[in-house]
């Protein structure tokens, strides 16, 4: 049994994204089997229960399943706005009703999902460009205008006459509904085992999820920010597609009425009310419509008020989903929501382990690690950076500081390619990267974090971990090398207690600690760090500031850091560069640069008159 | 008049924003907040007047507390702020900004309120039709203290006034928040130019790290005492009242 | 006998003037909140019926009709609120600006649900306003009024807005609504407002284009598209932008119904709207700003 269990359950402790891919497949195919023996139990239950029009109504909840499925991919995981999928169902309804005659039901079937996904990626094409209401508003456009060829091009679709579709079915009604139960259930099982092992267990999966809320840190980390926007549509449509396989066969029948946009906001609804959180959303949601609309059949024509009226009760409530809004009335119920206390916030951050090996690859010291040259960054008028020069070598810590609008976080983002339109070179390690994507520099050594986000909510520490780790190693295959350093850095920055938790409920101290952790899962050699002490307490300060100096001790790596806390930037940093206005004003030793007349100047204002004290209240 | 900040925290989300211990503004004297970047100054501007609510604390002017009251209204009750971004309307006419500054609160007729501010900043009477965003970043600051100063305020707070200003400008500008000062206004001056800050206030509170560490006044408002709390010396400032971590 | 040009473009302002009503409304909502109202054809409709009725109760004397119109922008701007209520303030501080759009939605599926029930899918025909007994260079007077409210509404908006303080304070929400609270402003009632007004507009518009076209309580999804279009390809946060998108649309439409095959045809308007927002998604005369979704 235990061997079962392990099976079943990851073996990784930084989730299912590093575990063996054999381990992987094999707990992959358990759950589908286990799928779908549920699901044939479900169905043999329905037709022994309700007949052959349960079987008819189990199959419309299986097609609504796979469409909302689909969405859920996209908006849910993927965090896109999207309303095609009653012109992507349409798709793959009339790609099978169309080629089926020809090439038979199950090649026809491949054929109809292969275009569905063909189409998504197409639709999903304007989302590289477009958000929120003009993204919603050109998937709308799609619909429509694929509602038009349906009516129009009838020699295709027959338009109005409509397609019939009769794929080899049985003609008598049980026979013919149990089968299509059965594809039911076959397809719903795939789609629910592939979702959860898409978007729980792969790069992909995890790149949908931090794209959802923090496409910067995705970039950041080597994740193929456009091109898994366009497979969370692809497969989208794929899954529609499929729903449109099933559509066609149970209704043998195609009218070009049914794939307007009203489908679409029907699926939008079945999607609220299951919520996104979880696939399992993608059931609950249809299961509740369709049981709903069938045990009140007299009600049938009131359907769309009670859609209407359930949604807006989960809007006015503020929650997000049907799961959401009884989860609040349960908390109310049992007195009072109270605001959960973060976790870790009450616990003295531990030391650092003082004995970690240094890495056989670290970097020899002194090595040119970054070099910049004349980088400069125009906006309009305004010179963010201008004509900066500086060279990072293996093994030191250097601080940029500088008061506020001097350009360190804009040369941050041109360093680390968030902003690719700056004029002078950048080479690392001798490649010149001044057009690179942020992502490929990640695999040139370079990583970084970010100021105020920390953390990508939804993904637990451990899955940052194993981001930074993936992004890093995207052109290498798994080695178990990858979990042995994900380990130190762990024990470096005392996140152990806390790889199973979702990092949205973690103290803030915590949050910056992941963020730094994923920065560091990738072995760079390069770490650019971006204000790492703002918002720490002083004890929390000097762990943060030992775990650093040993990653140096141990990697060799080189470190930029940008900060304001000059106390933090004392212990740290062996040479200081400081900005001001888009330049540098002065290079040098800390204690040096921190007592210079300019920079004390920069900081504080310009010294007027004289250099004795000024008295106070002398005004003009 | 005075405004009493007392025991005040600003929380984003489980983040701390800045930790007040004690800032008080009374009518006729200029206030200044002094620190480094992100050691939370701008929260601190932003939940006196309202825009970021506070989780601990009380703000109080004038024995009314006014902690819960919603920005607009502490706009009529006579805290007005000029934000870092100056938050202009660009795309109305100087004229029409500086009215909608009035229309909240004040006695006088509007009319002779404007002529005042034109007074003040005499830039702004030749641009009375332009677009504001059209005028250069000196002018755009003197507008929005300008429209500020048009609801005749009792309390006004400044996030960074100089930021980006050439010195002669800066130097008009401070001679006009003298004036202001003088006529009974209480200013709260949010500043990273230590310099001016020096000149024109009676009390200093420096800030670092989201919290209040320093207040400097009467003998101990020198420059070597605050480049001593900027630069993160260790040793305490002496005769400076330090303030619990 | 008018030749054919001046027919097709006697009809490209017809539709276009339709097309830019709704473009108005939506325009007025998305200008001041980011949000657009996906019940605005509901909502026209709602005007629609009201008319039918007041006609099926009263006989159409002068001072029914004013009182029609008096009630129909009361109802409108009542829904608005009441939409604002529902949608908009419950969702202010979420994190989840789709809920905002499906809340719209949701009340356009209440609304249609319940019209439907009431009315059917068919056509119902209400007087207009203007009987076709006025003409005025070739248009009829359902078509004049059809024309005339939108130019009107432009025409009396910009005038709000320069010559008035509430059009003033409106503007400055519409701008910045942070500068707008430093001024004393309380942004939540000019959002109310925004959203009455959005709604009233919708509301006259359906009642108008009920007398051209006839009223259906199915609005088809696809005419608030064209909306939208028109919205986009003006600006969506230009009134009078709406108003030249509007008859852009239409006469692309008409002109494109006449010599494009009827496949292509539909597909012209979607192409458009994918091309303007991908190269210019402030349409012609907008701003770009953060949408609430």
């Amino acid at each position: 049994m235990t061997r079962f269990r392990s099976y079943l359950t990851r073996a990784s402790a930084f989730g299912p994204l590093l575990d063996r891919p054999r381990m992987r497949a094999r707990r992959l195919f358990l759950w589908w089997v286990l799928g779908q023996v549920i699901g044939f139990v479900l169905l043999t239950a329905v037709e022994a229960r309700w007949g052959s029009y349960g079987l008819s109504v189990f199959t419309k909840g299986a097609i609504l399943i796979l469409n909302v499925a689909g969405l859920g991919i996209v908006i849910g995981a993927a965090g896109q706005v999207s309303l095609a999928s009653a012109g992507l169902f349409g798709v793959g309804a009339y790609t099978f009703g169309i080629v089926e005659p020809s090439t038979g039901p199950v090649l026809g079937a491949a054929i109809a999902i292969a275009a569905g996904f063909l189409v998504g990626v197409i639709v999903g094409l304007p989302a590289i460009r477009l958000s929120g209401l003009y993204l919603a508003l050109a998937t709308l456009a799609f619909v429509e205008a694929a509602y038009q060829v349906w009516w129009n091009a009838t020699s295709l679709t027959g338009g109005s006459s409509g397609l019939i579709v009769s794929a080899g079915l049985p003609t008598n009604i049980e026979d013919r509904g149990r089968v299509l139960g059965q594809l039911g259930v076959l397809g719903v099982g795939t789609a629910i085992v592939l979702y959860r092992y898409v978007v729980g267990q792969t790069t992909t999966g995890l790149s949908w999820r931090v794209l959802r809320h923090r496409p910067a840190v995705g970039a950041s980390s080597g994740m193929r920010v456009g091109r898994d926007r366009l497979l969370a549509f692809g497969v989208a449509g794929a899954y529609s597609g499929a729903a449109g396989v099933l559509f066609a066969l149970q209704a043998g029948f195609l009218d070009p009425s049914v794939f307007d946009i009203s489908k679409s906001v029907e699926h939008l609804v079945a999607l609220i009310v299951g919520g996104t959180a979880s696939v399992f959303g993608a059931v609950i949601g249809p299961a509740v419509l369709i049981y709903s609309l069938e045990a009140f059949k007299g009600l049938a024509e009131y359907r769309e008020f009670w859609y209407g009226g359930l949604i807006l009760l989960i809007v006015v409530s503020g929650r997000g989903s049907l799961a959401g809004l009884l989860g609040r009335l349960v908390s109310i119920v049992l007195r009072g929501d109270r605001r959960t206390q973060a976790i870790g916030a009450d616990r003295t951050p531990e030391s650092v382990d003082a004995s970690i090996e240094p890495r056989a690859t670290a970097i020899e010291p002194g090595r040119v690690l970054l070099e910049v040259q004349d980088v400069a960054r125009h906006y309009g008028g305004v010179k963010a950076v201008d004509g900066v020069s500086l060279t990072i070598l293996s093994g030191e810590t250097v601080g940029i500081i500088g008061p506020n609008g001097a350009g360190k976080t804009s040369l941050l983002n041109i360093l680390s390619g968030l902003d690719r339109e700056a004029a002078g070179s950048c080479a690392i390690e001798g490649v010149r990267v001044d057009h690179l994507p942020a992502a490929r520099r990640v695999q040139l050594g370079l990583s970084r974090t970010f100021q105020n986000v920390a953390a990508v909510e939804g993904l637990t520490t451990g899955e940052h971990l194993a981001l930074g780790a993936r992004g890093a190693a995207a052109s290498m295959s798994y080695d178990g090398r990858e979990e042995e350093w994900l380990s130190v850095v762990t024990d470096l920055f005392g996140l152990r207690p806390y790889l199973d938790v979702d990092t949205a409920s973690l103290a803030y101290g915590l949050k910056k600690r992941a963020d730094i952790g994923r920065a560091l899962a990738a072995q760079p050699r390069l770490l650019l760090l971006d204000e790492p002490a703002a918002g720490l307490g002083s004890a929390e300060m000097d762990v943060l500031a030992e775990a650093l100096v040993r990653v140096r001790e141990v990697t060799g790596a080189g470190i930029v850091l940008i900060e304001h806390n000059m106390r933090f930037v004392r212990r740290m940093c062996d040479r200081l560069i400081v900005m001001v206005a888009g330049s540098v004003v002065v290079e040098g030793q800390p204690d040096v640069v921190l007592a210079d007349e300019r920079v004390i100047a920069a900081y504080l204002g310009s010294q007027r008159a004289t250099t004795e004290d000024l008295a106070i209240g002398k005004g003009p | 008049m005075k405004l009493v900040i007392q025991d005040v925290e600003v929380h984003y989300g489980q983040a701390l924003g800045v930790s007040i211990d004690t800032v008080e503004v009374a009518a006729g004297e200029i206030v200044g907040v002094l620190g480094p970047n992100g050691a939370g100054k701008s929260t601190l501007a932003n939940c006196v007047s309202g825009i970021l609510p506070i989780s601990a604390g009380s703000i109080i002017l004038d024995e009314r507390d006014i902690s819960r009251v919603r920005a607009h209204k502490r706009v009529r009750a006579g805290v007005v702020q000029v934000a870092q971004g100056r938050e202009l309307f660009n795309d109305l006419t100087v004229a029409e900004n500086l009215e909608l500054g009035g229309l909240p609160r004040g006695e006088e007729p509007i009319e002779s309120r404007m002529a005042r501010c034109v007074d003040y900043f005499p830039a702004l009477g030749s641009r009375m039709k332009q677009p504001a965003g059209s005028l250069s970043g000196g002018e755009q600051q003197m507008l929005a203290i300008g429209r500020a100063l048009m609801s005749e305020p009792l309390i006004l707070i400044l996030d960074e006034p100089s930021t980006g200003l050439a010195p002669a400008i800066v130097e008009h500008m401070y001679g006009v928040l003298t004036a202001v000062r003088d006529r009974g206004v209480g200013i709260l001056l949010i500043e990273q130019n230590a310099d001016w800050a020096l000149e024109v206030s009676q009390v200093i509170h420096v800030f670092e790290s989201q919290h209040q560490v320093t207040t400097l006044r009467g003998d101990t408002l020198t420059r070597a005492a605050l480049e001593r709390a900027y630069m993160g010396h260790d040793d305490p400032v002496e005769g400076a009242t330090p303030s619990a971590p | 006998m008018p030749g054919l040009y001046e027919s097709l473009v006697t009809q490209s302002v017809v539709l276009g003037a339709q097309y830019a009503l709704v473009a108005i409304g939506i325009v007025v909502l998305f200008r001041h909140t980011g949000i657009a109202n996906f019940a605005q054809g509901e909502i026209l409709a709602l005007g629609g019926l009201a008319a039918l009725e007041v006609q099926r109760a009263f006989a159409m004397s002068i001072g029914v009709q004013v009182a029609l119109v008096v009630g129909v922008s009361l109802l409108g701007g009542a829904i608005g609120a009441v939409m604002y209520a529902v949608c908009h303030a419950p969702l202010r501080r979420a994190q989840d600006d789709l809920l905002v759009v499906v809340g719209t939605l949701a009340v356009a599926l209440l609304l249609g649900n319940a019209f439907r029930f009431q009315y059917g899918s068919e056509t119902h025909s209400v007087a207009p306003l203007l009987t076709d007994a006025v003409r005025f260079r070739g248009f009829a007077g359902p078509e004049i009024a059809v024309i005339a409210l939108p130019v009107m509404l432009v025409v009396g908006w910009l005038a709000l807005q320069r010559y008035t303080r509430a059009g003033r304070r409106l503007t400055a929400v519409a701008q910045n609504p942070v500068g707008a609270t430093l001024c004393g402003i309380d942004v939540r009632v000019w959002f109310v407002v925004a959203w009455a007004v959005s709604s009233l507009v919708g509301a006259l518009a359906g009642m108008l284009v009920g007398g051209l076209i006839g009223v259906r309580a199915t609005v088809p999804l696809g005419y608030l598209i064209k909306g939208f279009i028109a919205a986009v390809f003006g600006g969506l946060t230009s009134v009078g932008g709406a108003l030249v998108g509007g008859i852009a649309l239409g006469a692309v439409d008409v002109f494109g119904g006449y010599y494009l095959p009827t496949a292509v045809r539909d597909i012209v308007g979607f192409a458009l709207l994918i091309s303007v927002l991908l190269m210019r998604p402030q349409g012609m005369f907008g701003r770009l700003t953060e949408s609430r979704l």
